[in-house]
């Protein structure tokens, strides 16, 4: 039992001090509060009891240090009755002292200023460390914990707060009030209980500055930086947020050594208190020489500090204003714990320091400065953003699994996906699809261990002005993690990864590109065809593969880029030519379009109707309110985090109905790809895999593990549409531009189902199977007044007679088949 | 000139002392919690008694260097930054008066006042301390305000007349305000105004020498040249005393401040500090300050004439193009109304081609802005100038400030982008950068502020007048709505000086225009829907993005014309305007 409690010790060596010179090593530290009184004074509120004892060690915390130092041998900490503080006894008002603050005497003690009860916290402490045993091992967990701090000859001891609010709710409030007054006691009641019962009896103490330190941390609850107040002064909190700044390592002076540089007599060595040096006497005892005393710094004995900033994290700033930061000391092994850009959720105690007018001046200002000493640091290491990894309380999840069985989630979807962007409703199923993506498989049965990548690419490819780039930004917004490009000011590398010299260490280091930041997310790539020939060939490797390799400059490195891919492009002349085929409009090289599962043509189409629900909806969105909402529909964030829980729990699977249609589905495709040569786009296996992932995302939408019939048909159906290969000849692979029928809402298609019905009725009742058009139109009014229509919807009715092979059009004569 | 100063207006920290004793009393016991006492109340019921705002000096206006410490101020401003909320010894006992409590709200010391403090008045234990929170903002003078905004300040008689039974009473709110002071009178740079910005009244800037000029004053467009005599604009650290929901503050905003000024020399930087009780106009102050709330202030007569002045006006120094005056009018009277996710309504950028290269044209219309808008930015384009510096706000950890941007603007500014100056060389990373930011606050009106470790988007409302020389193709800054060709008729001219009476009326038109709301009928509504459809139908198809421009110029016509109702026949206007200006891009 030597010494491991140089905070009694020092009470004594600090009795009657000298005034006080200043030792500040740092150089960014602000003074530690030159008027020790001062600052002990402003630790505890004026509402708290008047003080009844003292326990000796509250400056422990109180100095901004949490390290442990003892010089030569001590009296155990809290062997006898507390002892008052003759630290600075004008800290001690009078009155206390007569109350008793000595403690001398079998008295009970308090902590000062609190109604906590010394010797009840440590029994407490005891017991706890003793006694906790979660899972009913027959041995106390932190028996177990100590046991393993001697075997790594460590003695850090991690505390979880939430244990210790389980097993002693009293207590952890106290941890939580008066942390400066408890931690230390957890200190000397846990060194105490490791010297009794973990070290062997033949074993002596490490060194004579060994003791335990206690960290806590995993508090109940995690403040934000900007709801802390001066109530939680002194209080232990925990905070999260981003490291910004880091200082150099500072040497804390923690005990002085002083020589006389005539006769090399020392003093006994002297504790720093809070930054103060206390002086030996001017005058050497041993030989009386006046003003002989040096400092001699290599037998002084120092600490590790270090200063960091923290600030608030993105999602934690309210819009419009700037994140909070907060500043923090770390101590000993803490130092270099957290680097800049880290997130991390900080246990600390929460203190604040008057500020001095000038250094040299006792004067301070009346503005405090506040910081964190820290107890405990804990990495936020899983997840690299903050929309990764969202918890989802159980309440979220039922609702979503709620939504998600709900047969009618495919539309809400649809309709929540960018609802200030009209129709395309077609483009925005496929995004959907994108967002979230297939479940990603590995071949077990070959060597290689073949990968088949689970996200979808989509490419836009359309007139310019139907709102593609607001789609992609939109995109970019809800996308767990989402990297927005423009082709024209993105190079390969700045798409991949570059090697670049480190401005600092001179070393080559390898710094990611857009698609390897985007790993596991969306990489929108807007102008895809301004895109430099040499940067779009490097996306081939990221978008079939999903890596990016790179060897240069003596690096060699294969990095996952696991990253779907959203492009926009433009036809060539930037507008679609009917007059050409597809593949003359879009001119990206085969290679790279095959690797795209969804080729969105947009075509600016005129139709009246539509045209009439747009102008309205403009018109409704620039002079009146808002439109509300679709009620069904869900908000960005609301959607975001759908995306990310069907994401993270369900990974379906073809059922076999699924894999027939699918098959079918692509023999078909293959055949229509043959007939048209070269004109067309021709299916290749990539697409069979492509309608395997987008029937897989289908199901994910609705939340099942298993994909349907049904989601394998949605699967053609939205890749035929995608193609507008419906009103596609497939001879010269152009495309009939009355024919496209997107756009057309479904009562639209109802009434027109209702139409060529009639239709089909009046020319069976002809006789002869034919009629002209215009006599079609006469006749249709004439049976049902609200059948009038024009002479082109009349064909257009009639068009989809045709399409179902019931009757077949030539100039204006319709004949039944 | 009129009835004496209520007592809180002369003597605002002896106000807030009697109010802090009348309510805590004699008492020997701790103020527990930090209060108000009434001081709020008291304030705002002086400064609605007429002729008593007008009265309190205006930091702009007057120079800081004229008001004494400890007086009642006003201060017009933008929240430049957020400092942390700050912790300060709220009350003291005071053993020097015998243990009576004292507030330290509203001044920096704990002696209060002004005095050295010495060390016996020094509270030194905890229980004779209570401590506080206030919030700290950092704010500059409104970039690119319009000098006569601060004249008109200056002219007490005329900001009666104008102002008279027009302000809107915001909430008044407590702001501490500091100054800085080294910032204010000791910048050597600022002091040799250039000589060819001398004459040019509208902010402008030079971005390669604004490194070293608005360094350490965050000054958005740096420092500025004063007109004809008024003080040099200082920014100043405030600190508000009223809780965030009494309150709230954003970036950004603009503010009437009323508080009290106090120059405090600090150990880093001089710093002058001054208490405040403030009073809020949440739109443009500067607008209110002409012109009060534009809902309440009585009609405008004869709004075609104005229109027709103001046009008049902006066509002379395009040489007389009145076309693209209405065009630049309509930008000046525009604004953000709605925001979805990825539109921003209302706003309308003019890029305005063929404009003569290396003429005097860009300055001249920046001035005839000047003239009638609150605030307005000259921001010439320079390869140098874009490579020299962030045009965003960037986090600078170093200091823990965010260093400004010639972008970071209040709501309402016109920047006049003016690309004629460009020639040809290489963009660095930083110019890039700042050429995207250009391109996303026209088509966004978004600016993403750089904090290192992540970006923050902040939502602004500028109009953006672009001017290049280019003929045809866009413009370098991409995204704006109007290409509208310049025909000059004859060459440009500085416009002539406005008389008085017209001018506050023109001001008032605008800003009365700027900031009004507006419908449309059911009629009107319909027509306009099918003329849209139609449009489709013809040789050339409108796209979505036309019809928004076209929408958005109608709405503009409209409140430009002092009307807030939408008719066919602004449409028909609009239509006709457009129409002209295709004519235009044909033939060129």
């Amino acid at each position: 039992m030597v010494g491991w409690g140089w905070r009694a010790r020092a009470d004594a060596e600090l009795t009657g001090v000298g005034t006080g010179l200043t030792f500040d090593p740092g150089a960014e530290r602000t003074p530690p509060c030159p008027t020790s009184r001062l600052s002990v004074a402003a630790q505890s509120p004026p509402s708290r009891p008047p003080p009844a004892g003292r326990v000796s060690q509250r400056n422990d915390l109180g100095t901004g240090s949490r390290g442990r130092y003892s010089i030569g041998g001590g009296t155990p900490l809290f062997d006898t009755p507390l002892r008052a503080p003759s630290i600075a006894p004008s800290i001690v008002d009078q009155e206390d002292i007569a109350r008793g603050g000595t403690g001398d005497g079998g008295q009970v003690s308090y902590i000062w200023g609190t109604t906590v009860n010394v010797e009840d916290a440590r029994s407490r402490l005891r017991r706890f460390i003793e006694h906790f045993d979660p899972e009913d091992r027959g041995v106390g967990l932190y028996d177990l914990k100590l046991r393993e701090c001697f075997e790594r000859d460590d003695f850090q001891l991690d505390v979880d707060c939430k244990h210790l609010h389980g097993y002693d709710p009293q207590l952890y409030k106290m941890l939580v009030s008066y942390p400066q007054e408890i931690i230390p006691l957890m200190d000397a009641v846990c060194t105490e209980y490791f010297a009794q019962r973990v070290l062997p009896q033949d074993e002596m103490p490490p060194d004579e500055n060994w003791g335990i330190q206690v960290r806590t941390y995993n508090l109940k609850e995690t403040r934000a930086m900007r709801d802390l107040n001066p109530s939680d002064i002194d209080k232990l909190v925990a905070v999260r947020g981003m490291v910004t700044r880091v200082s150099a390592v500072i040497p804390d002076l923690k005990a002085t050594y002083f020589q006389c540089s005539a006769c090399e007599f020392h003093p006994p060595m002297a504790l720093v208190d809070r930054g103060r040096v206390n002086e030996p006497p001017l005058r050497c005892q041993s030989c009386n020489a006046v003003g002989t005393q040096t400092l001699v710094h290599n037998l002084c004995h120092f600490a590790n500090k270090q200063q960091i900033k923290m600030q608030e994290t993105p999602d934690a700033i309210p819009e419009g204003e700037t994140p909070h930061t907060v500043s923090m000391c770390v101590f000993d092994s803490l130092v270099d714990e957290a680097k800049p850009g880290d997130r991390v959720e900080v246990t600390g105690v929460y203190r604040a320091v008057p500020i001095r007018v000038a250094p040299n001046q006792r004067v301070l200002k009346a503005v405090y400065k506040t910081y964190v000493d820290v107890i405990h640091i804990r990495k936020d290491t899983t997840s690299r953003g903050p929309k990764d990894e969202i918890e989802f309380t159980d309440e979220r999840i039922a609702e979503f699994e709620a939504m998600g069985k709900n047969g009618d989630i495919y539309e809400r979807l649809v309709a929540s996906l960018a609802p200030s962007i009209w129709e395309m409703e077609e483009v925005k199923k496929g995004l959907l699809c994108q967002l979230f993506g297939a479940t990603s498989k590995t071949f077990k049965g070959s060597t290689s261990g073949n990968k088949v990548r689970g996200d979808i690419n989509v490419i836009l490819v359309g007139d310019p002005g139907v709102s593609k780039s607001q789609l992609l930004t939109y995109v970019n917004k809800v996308a767990p993690r989402g990297i927005y490009t423009s082709g024209r000011g993105s190079s390969a590398v700045g798409l991949t990864a570059y090697v670049q010299r480190d401005p600092e260490t001179k070393d080559m280091v390898l710094e990611s590109g857009a698609l390897v930041l985007s790993d596991r997310g969306i990489c929108c790539i807007d102008e895809f065809d301004k895109m430099g020939e040499g940067a779009r060939s490097t996306l081939h490797e990221v978008m079939e593969q999903q890596t990016v390799s790179i060897a240069k400059a003596g690096i060699i490195a294969v990095l996952n880029a696991r990253t779907s891919v959203l492009a926009s492009a433009n036809p060539v002349g930037s507008r679609y030519n009917p007059a050409m085929s597809v593949v003359d409009n879009i001119q990206l090289p085969p290679t790279l379009l095959s690797r795209f599962d969804l080729i969105y043509l947009v075509l600016d189409k005129p139709n009246p109707e539509t045209d009439r629900r747009l102008a309205r909806h403009l018109v409704s969105l620039h002079f009146k309110e808002p439109p509300p909402r679709a009620k069904a529909s869900l908000d960005a964030s609301t959607l975001t985090e759908y995306i990310s829980y069907a994401r993270s729990t369900y990974f379906p699977i073809l059922n076999n109905e699924a894999a027939e249609v699918l098959v079918e589905g692509y023999v078909d495709m293959r055949r229509v790809g043959s007939a048209g040569g070269r004109k067309t786009i021709t299916a290749t296996p990539r697409q069979l895999e492509s309608l395997i992932r987008i029937s897989e995302s289908l199901a994910r939408m609705r939340l099942s593990n298993e994909v349907e019939k049904k989601d394998a048909e949605e699967s053609l159906r939205l890749m035929r549409v995608a193609m507008q290969q419906a009103a596609m000849d497939p001879k010269t692979g152009q495309i009939d531009m009355d024919k496209i029928l997107t756009g057309h809402s479904a009562s639209d298609r109802m009434h027109r189902t209702h139409v060529a019905d009639a239709i089909q009725d009046i020319l069976s009742e002809m006789g002869t199977g034919k009629a002209r058009l215009s006599e079609l139109v006469s006749k249709l009014k004439e049976r049902n007044s609200s059948m009038e229509m024009s002479i082109q919807e009349c064909r257009d009715a009639a068009m989809s007679l045709v399409e179902q092979d019931r009757a077949m059009i030539k100039g204006d004569l319709v004949t039944l088949v | 000139m009129s009835a004496p100063l209520p007592s809180c207006v002369t003597d605002p920290l002896g106000a807030v002392a009697s109010a802090f004793d009348a309510a805590i009393g004699s008492g020997d016991t701790a103020p527990d919690q930090d209060g108000d006492w009434g001081i709020k109340a008291t304030l705002q019921e002086a400064l609605d008694r007429p002729g008593v705002m007008e009265q309190i000096p205006e930091i702009n206006a007057v120079g800081v260097d004229n008001v004494r410490p400890g007086q009642l101020v006003r201060f017009r401003c933008m929240v430049q930054d957020m400092y942390n909320p700050e912790y300060y010894v709220g009350a003291y006992k005071d053993r020097s008066t015998g243990g009576k409590w004292r507030t330290t709200k509203f001044t920096e010391r704990i002696s209060g006042g002004n005095s050295v403090n010495t060390g016996e008045s020094q509270p030194d234990d905890s229980a004779e301390r209570v401590i506080w929170e206030r919030r700290v903002l950092y704010c500059v003078p409104i970039p690119g305000e319009s000098s006569w905004i601060a004249r008109d300040d200056e002219d007490m008689v005329a900001k009666i007349l104008a102002a008279a039974g027009e302000r809107k009473e915001g909430p008044a709110a407590k702001v501490d305000e500091k100054v800085d002071e080294k910032a204010a009178s000791s910048n050597p740079v600022a002091k040799h105004p250039r000589a060819d910005h001398a004459t040019c009244p509208p902010a402008s800037i030079v971005p390669e020498a604004a490194e070293s000029m608005d360094e350490s004053l965050n000054l958005p467009l740096g420092a500025t040249d004063v007109a004809d005599g008024l003080p040099r604009a200082a920014p100043a650290i405030v600190k508000v005393y009223e809780s965030e929901d009494a309150l709230p503050v954003k970036l950004n905003d603009v503010l009437e401040l009323v508080g009290v000024l106090q120059i405090e020399p600090d150990i880093s930087n001089d710093v002058s500090n001054t208490n405040n009780d403030q009073q809020q106009a949440a739109m443009a102050a500067a607008a209110a300050a002409v012109n009060g709330d534009p809902a309440t202030s009585g009609a405008i007569e004869a709004p075609a004439e104005i229109r027709t002045a103001l046009i008049q006006h902006l066509a002379v120094p395009l040489g007389g193009d009145v076309l693209a005056a209405e065009y630049v009018l309509a930008a000046i009277v525009s604004r953000v109304h709605t925001r979805t996710d990825s539109l921003a309504l209302g706003k309308l950028s003019v890029t305005l081609m063929g404009v003569p290269e290396g003429g005097d044209l860009p300055r001249n219309l920046a001035a005839a802005i000047a003239d009638i808008a609150p605030c307005v930015a000259h921001l010439p384009l320079s390869i140098a100038g874009l490579n020299a510096r962030s045009w965003t706000p960037k986090k600078d950890y170093g200091v823990n400030r965010l260093r400004s941007g010639p972008l970071q603007l209040a709501p309402g500014t016109v920047v006049v982008l003016d690309e004629t100056a460009l020639t040809s060389g290489q963009l660095r990373e930083t110019g890039v950068r700042n050429v995207q930011a250009l391109k996303q606050l026209v088509q966004l009106q978004e600016l993403e502020y750089d904090f290192q470790y992540h970006q923050m988007r902040v939502p602004v409302d500028v109009a953006v007048v672009v001017l290049t020389s280019a003929k045809q193709g866009d413009s370098v800054v991409q995204g704006g709505e109007c290409r509208v060709p310049l025909r000059m008729v004859k060459d440009t001219r500085v416009a002539e000086q406005l008389d008085p009476v017209m001018a506050r009326t023109m001001r008032r038109f605008v800003a009365r225009a700027w900031g009004s709301d507006h419908s449309i009928s059911e009629k009107a509504g319909k027509e306009i829907e099918s003329e849209m459809v139609a449009a489709r139908q013809g040789e050339r198809k409108a796209t979505e993005l036309e019809f928004h421009r076209w929408l958005t110029i109608a709405r503009l016509c409209a409140l430009s014309s002092g009307e807030t109702d939408l008719t066919v026949k602004h449409w028909k206007h609009a239509m006709e305007c457009e129409r002209k200006t295709e004519e235009r891009l044909r033939l060129m």
